[in-house]
């Protein structure tokens, strides 16, 4: 396909790293739904996410349910391997 | 007779309580402090929990804070032993 | 309710299983004071929670420690 493709595991790494501060911000705007630096700070990780999830998607099969989109056009690979607890899959 | 006293610090030093009856209790003053340590609550009032509000603040990048497990600098509390003391 | 996604939270490399740490691991996680059933009294507790904040925190605190059994 396209010789362009971005690394598998260095994408992975930026979605671990990415996610990771979402989920953190997440935590603080629940007790805090005001601040305006948090919710910045998480739209922005939110975006690069989201960006992220799709290139891994179109390249290397699906993470989650709602990039299957880009992903499984003529067939369900949401099944493929590696799942997370098999080789290669973190 | 001398009794051994464990206090909360662990230093397991002891006091002399002097002698007493069954009635009466009578204590000396020590003759050596048992916890010279520094308190930082010192004054405040006692059997009180507290957890201040949490401001955002001294962000990790997103590199540092996945390694870390937080990105919250303030709350970067790695465990160093009982009493920080790597025991 | 919940999404799942395809990936470990953070990323395991086991060089050397050890049957005894395992041991403890799953106890931590399984037992009476452990994460599983933190999750399930945070998830629970939601329900009759008065406070939109705490809601949101319990909901979030108890996915958090859902994560933590797909490690077993």
């Amino acid at each position: 396909m396209t010789n362009n493709a971005p690394c598998r595991k260095d994408l992975l790494c930026l979605i671990n790293r990415v996610s990771f501060a979402v989920d953190d911000v997440k935590l603080f705007l629940d007790t805090h739904p005001c601040d305006a630096n948090a919710l910045a700070y998480f739209h922005e990780y939110s975006k690069l996410r989201n960006q992220a999830l799709k290139e891994y998607a179109k390249y290397y099969g699906p993470l989650t349910i709602d990039t299957t989109m880009t992903s499984c056009t003529d067939r369900w690979n949401w099944i493929n391997e590696p799942w997370p607890w098999q080789e290669g899959g973190c | 007779m001398q009794n051994y006293h464990q206090n909360n610090c662990g230093c397991r030093q002891t006091t002399d309580y002097g002698r007493y009856s069954s009635t009466q209790y009578v204590s000396r003053p020590q003759a050596t402090p048992c916890c010279d340590r520094e308190d930082s609550l010192d004054g405040m009032p006692l059997a009180m929990a507290y957890v201040p509000w949490q401001i955002w603040q001294r962000i990790y990048e997103a590199e540092k804070g996945f390694c870390r497990g937080t990105i919250f600098e303030e709350l970067d509390k790695p465990f160093h032993g009982m009493g920080g003391c790597n025991r | 309710m919940w999404n799942y996604e395809k990936r470990l939270q953070y990323p395991v490399k086991i060089t050397q299983t050890n049957p005894k740490i395992a041991q403890v691991i799953i106890s931590q996680f399984g037992g009476p004071d452990g994460e599983l059933a933190a999750s399930m009294r945070y998830l629970s507790q939601r329900y009759t929670m008065p406070y939109r904040e705490v809601i949101g925190t319990l909901t979030d605190i108890g996915t958090e420690e859902w994560v933590h059994g797909s490690y077993q």
